[in-house]
């Protein structure tokens, strides 16, 4: 191993290469944090280069200052004012050098990559400093130097500005001033064991009395034998438990803190305190509620709910004036918008998140859990949104039941998401009740039933559902079609030719009339040829003078007849084309098109 | 039905503009003020040196520039106080607010720290009110070297600058004494600096600056429970009513940083006890003095008056600095350290939580040091019969587990417990001593000799030491003393010169060798 002397020029280059890939990590650290995979990656890299020096030489002190980072005199980081890397902002928070050990591995270099990127979130005012955060983090192989010149320059440019303390210094002098003993003859010198009765008496008194005895082990006294006891076995009986307080306190997040916070205040508000009335008490209380909204905290949430819960049952709420306050104080603390961004902010793979989504769900009012199911619905994270919308239908469970009982009155933003998770849930019960949300007011309700047909649709709802054939709304007969195709129920197809057949078709709707047609071929194929051919072949043709409404049919029925494809309805298109009749031939020749590319609508 | 109406969005937070600001929001301002208008007054003297170099005083550029600078100067002594700037490694601190300078501004920092470095000077005071004139001689000064042979002090005297006061750097003394980084004259530093730091930092107003300070006194006192244990436990014996009240505040702190390492706790962790300790008697500090001040055992009056200081300190912190982490951290501390474990007592707010294990280890810490200081009204208990009464309290006011801890960090007779051994001689307990049983057999200064003299030199040893040739022990304590009755000043001793002697035969050696 080569010693601390002017690095090998090599060595320096390899070193510069670690570093420029270590920033590259710093900047994916700040992005996406350092156990991504992107900086795990760089990290890997740089850590590689650097192993390598770092096995020459033992151990690398790099200085920072405004040029950069330098090691052994070599520029090894050139840093500029546009440029600022490690080099300069470990100068400006007084940290003269970072040294790394032989030995630094992916793990610790993560954790330095984090606390740079804790200090570069750190708002201005923060107490906390590049230096504090690096000593906490006690690294075992990566260590630093910091400018003490640093803390002591701030400490004497705010002692100007402060008052003089008194005779500190006096006080301390005093009492470790020194012993007289020192300056005494030997007959001044004081015997403690000549001291006035009276004193021994006072001291005596005012003091512990029982005494240990002589100094045998046979004859150890009484009280000696007790307080061995004690300390033999309290270390192995604490332990579990200091093992679990310890733990505690390690994962303690900030909404931990503040959920218990708001217990105390608002237990400060029902008792009426006079140095915190029950106003201020419950303002504070709602302040932290706050802190934990902008911090986007769930499992804070379910904290605060939790203490809510446990107070309401408590005697204290049942006798004190201001519990309806405090019951007030818990109902506006679920904030149905606010929660439903809180959720969507879950990171549902972590783990523990989803746990506490569904304690804080379970805990929600209808109102709020239909409002976060809409917001899911319109996450732009189609697969977060998916996700969330899955947790939440596996814990909501009956409560869909429900909700879509009463969803006629409600708007189709709450409606849809909550019929969508009812079918991937597979809710039979709300399934059996669909059929009532196909008088829905809005088109996008009665289409996302009709979609849920697709997956069963039992004849005795055929009676609801066959209705809509003639929906004002396209985009519902198109899904009904889409339902029957996909079920084929033989009383729909008995339908749909007696209506394409009927006498009232032709003062139907145009596009109603298409629409028809096509989910009849659609759906009955060949059974559908006859009724259809009989449409196009409509005795009110006329080379001269033919109703529009009478060319609407014979539209609608070769569009049916190009969604049936089969080779029957073909060849009746086929024949259309060859007659005298223009606009005829034009919209057979358009619907034989139609039934070669398997474009029915 | 829940109402539509959000409280949360319309009422005011921490944050909100609607409200008076808080004082962190007004320390935040009145340091990014001093911030903003220190990189001015930087450049401005920096600029002003320049064109003295190729300028006649006179010269209009000066003129100006000086005119900038001086503006500078009156807006940074806007509140009447004096301007103080230290340099350090290019860095420049003005009125304890570090300014993180621009490129510019840095540049003059680094060569003020020169030209300072050249007068022996590590920083200026500017008395309020300074003129024209005293501002050109400093730049004038400041842009000049001492002659040869004259020294910076010299230098600057000749200069005649009025109202300007010259910060020197530290002395070949100084730099000695802080090197001594594990000696017990390094804990007594940093007790000394601890209490000015706790003593000027107006716990009802702490602005960053101070609580930077706080900051680095709990970390040099987490590095001394981690180096030199017995050194900060000693500390806890330096307690005089001459003291300030806030020196129990550090001797808290002192000790849940103790009980905090004793449980494993990280540094981070440690450091989150260390702050909360040092502000948990927050809310006393918004009473009237005069409570506290009393000779007397407090009336009825003055305990209702007193019982208010945890939620008095929850409310002011929460209200002037916010809801971060930090601060809800030393909230809980100060609202729940005089809450009992068991959740009986005068707290109805507290009923039916624990309490979080900061404000439990600081509540343990809190009695213990509460009996074993003084108070105007009756005298301290000695410290071993202060941890019979603690520990009797374990599972009722206090938590068991940790009362637990305490006993083991500071055994049956804590540090400063005064002795009588069976030999006649008698002694001080440093700490928990090397032997078989070193909770109830310390090691313990010797202060005098069989016959009951006064030592020369106090020596140290082990009673977990065996007689050479027989089973007994050397020593054991036949009773315990009343230091505070007995006129034994325990600080002189435990942070005079002393003698260390090596145990020969240990108990504990004859347990290994039997195992």
């Amino acid at each position: 191993m080569r010693g601390r002397g002017r690095p090998d020029p090599q060595d320096t280059e390899t070193l510069a290469e670690s570093l420029k890939t270590l920033h590259i990590a710093m900047g994916h650290a700040r992005l996406y944090g350092a156990s991504h995979r992107e900086t795990w990656r760089a990290m890997e890299q740089s850590l590689g280069q650097m192993g390598q020096v770092l096995e020459r030489y033992g151990a690398l002190d790099l200085e920072s200052s405004q040029e950069g980072l330098a090691w052994g005199g070599s520029m090894v980081h050139p840093e500029t004012e546009e440029f600022v890397g490690l080099g300069r902002l470990l100068h400006r928070e007084g940290i003269a050098t970072l040294s790394l050990a032989q030995g630094l591995d992916l793990e610790e270099l993560a954790k330095l990559l984090d606390v740079l990127r804790i200090n570069f979130e750190l708002p201005e005012y923060e107490e906390e400093t590049l230096e504090s955060l690096l000593w906490q983090s006690g690294f075992t192989k990566i260590g630093f130097q910091a400018v003490s010149a640093l803390m002591e320059a701030e400490v004497l440019s705010g002692a100007a500005s402060q008052t003089a303390t008194g005779n500190l210094d006096d006080a301390v002098q005093q009492l470790v001033g020194l012993r007289l003993s020192d300056f005494r003859t030997e007959s001044d010198k004081r015997n403690f064991g000549q001291v006035s009765e009276d004193a021994v008496q006072r001291a005596v008194a005012g003091s512990d009395l029982a005494g240990l005895g002589p100094s045998d082990d046979r004859r150890v006294s009484e009280e000696e034998q007790q307080w061995r006891v004690q300390f033999a076995e309290e270390g192995t009986e604490d332990a579990h438990l200091i093992a679990n307080m310890h733990e505690a306190v390690e994962a303690e997040e900030p909404h931990d803190l503040l959920a218990r916070l708001v217990s105390i205040l608002v237990r400060t508000a029902l008792s009426n305190r006079s140095e915190l009335p029950p106003d201020e008490a419950i303002g504070l209380a709602r302040q932290a509620v706050e802190e934990v909204y902008r911090r986007g905290n769930a499992v804070g949430l379910v904290r605060i709910l939790d203490e809510g819960t446990a107070l309401m049952a408590e005697d204290v709420v049942r006798t004190s004036p201001f519990a309806g306050r405090v019951r007030e104080f818990f109902a506006n603390a679920i904030s149905e918008r606010r929660i439903a961004r809180v959720l969507l902010s879950l990171d549902l793979a972590k783990a523990g998140e989803e746990h506490e989504l569904r304690r804080l769900v379970e805990r929600l009012p209808d109102s709020v859990l239909q409002s976060v199911l809409e917001s899911a619905a319109r996450d732009p994270d189609q697969a977060r949104g998916k996700r969330l919308r899955e947790t939440l239908g596996s814990v909501v469970g009956d409560r869909i039941d429900a909700w879509l009982t009463n969803a006629l009155t409600q708007p189709p933003e709450r409606v849809v998401p909550t019929i969508a998770l009812a079918r991937s849930l597979g809710r039979e019960r709300a399934a059996s009740s669909r059929y009532k949300l196909l008088r829905h007011p809005s088109r996008l309700v009665r289409e996302e039933v009709l979609r849920w047909y697709q997956d069963n649709l039992p004849a005795a709802e055929l009676q609801y559902v066959l209705p809509l054939l003639v929906d004002k709304d396209a985009a519902v007969r198109r899904a009904l079609a889409d339902a029957l195709l996909a079920q084929k129920p033989y009383e729909a197809v008995k339908y749909l030719r007696k209506a394409v057949g009927g006498a009232t078709f032709s003062s139907l709707d145009a596009n109603i009339k298409r629409d028809l047609c096509i989910t009849l071929g659609l759906v009955a194929g060949d059974g559908a040829v006859e009724v259809l051919a009989q449409r196009l072949e409509s005795k009110g043709v006329k080379m001269m003078g033919t109703a529009p409404e009478v060319l609407a049919d014979v539209e609608a029925a070769a569009r049916g007849l190009a969604a049936a494809g089969t080779v029957q309805a073909k060849q009746t298109l086929k024949r259309g084309t060859s007659g005298l009749f223009g606009p005829k031939k034009k919209i057979c020749t358009d619907a034989l098109q139609r039934l070669e590319a398997r474009n029915p609508w | 039905m829940v109402s539509h109406a959000d409280p949360f969005l319309s009422g005011t937070s921490p944050g909100a503009s609607s409200g008076p600001p808080n004082a962190e929001e007004m320390d935040r301002e009145r340091r990014h003020q001093i911030s903003r208008k220190a990189k001015d007054f930087l450049v401005h003297i920096d600029t002003l040196g320049r064109l003295l170099a190729i300028h006649d005083p006179g010269n209009s550029a000066v003129q100006s520039a000086l005119r900038d600078l001086v503006q500078d100067v009156a807006e940074l002594q806007a509140g009447g106080e004096d301007l103080s700037l230290v340099f350090a490694e290019g860095h420049a601190f003005v009125n304890g607010v570090w300014v993180r300078a621009s490129k510019r501004a840095w540049e003059a920092a680094v060569m003020l720290t020169e030209r300072l470095g050249d007068v022996e000077g590590r920083g200026i005071v500017l008395q309020s009110g300074a003129e024209d004139a005293t501002m050109l001689a400093l730049t004038e000064f400041l842009r000049t070297s001492p002659a040869e042979g004259v020294s910076g002090a010299e230098h600057f005297r000749r200069a005649n600058l009025p109202g300007i006061r010259l910060i020197p750097l530290p002395s070949a003394a100084d730099r000695a004494r802080a090197g001594k980084s594990e000696s017990r004259d390094h804990a007594l530093e940093v007790f000394r600096e601890g209490l000015e730091t706790i003593t000027r930092t107006e716990l009802a107003n702490l602005d960053l600056y101070m609580r930077r300070r706080q900051r680095a006194l709990v970390q040099q006192l987490i590095q001394m429970a981690e180096e030199t244990p017995e050194d900060l436990l000693g500390l806890t014996v330096m307690r005089n009513p001459t003291l300030p009240s806030k020196a129990h505040n550090m001797m808290v702190c002192i000790y849940a940083v103790c009980l905090g390492r004793l449980m494993d706790l990280h540094r981070r962790d440690l450091l989150r006890l260390g702050m909360s300790a040092l502000n948990h008697n927050l809310g006393e500090t918004l009473l009237p003095e005069e409570i506290f001040a009393s000779e007397q055992e407090l009336a009825p009056h003055e305990r209702s008056r007193v019982e208010q200081h945890p939620l008095l300190g929850m409310a002011h912190l929460l209200k002037h600095y916010g809801f971060g982490a930090p601060i809800v951290e030393r909230a809980l501390a100060s609202v729940e350290h005089h809450m009992r474990f068991d959740g009986e007592g005068g707290y109805p707010f507290a009923a039916g939580r624990e309490q979080h294990l900061f404000s439990r280890v600081i509540a343990v810490a809190d009695v213990f040091d509460a009996l074993c200081s003084p108070r105007p009204h009756r005298d301290a208990f000695p410290p071993d019969q202060a941890v019979k009464l603690v520990s009797r309290q374990g599972g009722r006011q206090l938590d068991p587990v940790i009362v637990r801890r305490l006993l083991w960090l500071v055994g049956r007779y804590p540090p400063g417990s005064l002795v009588e051994l069976d030999s006649g001689e008698w002694g001080l307990v440093l700490g928990p001593g090397m032997g078989a049983y070193p909770m109830v057999r310390p090691r313990v200064l010797l202060i005098s000799d069989e016959d009951g003299f006064e030592l020369d030199m106090p020596l140290a040893v082990d009673l977990g030491e065996r007689h050479p040739r027989r089973r007994a022990w050397l020593r054991t304590i036949a009773r315990t003393r009343d230091p505070g009755r007995m006129g034994v000043n325990v600080a002189s001793f435990f942070f005079g010169d002393r003698l260390e002697v090596e145990p020969g035969r240990l108990d504990a050696d004859e347990l290994e060798a039997g195992s």
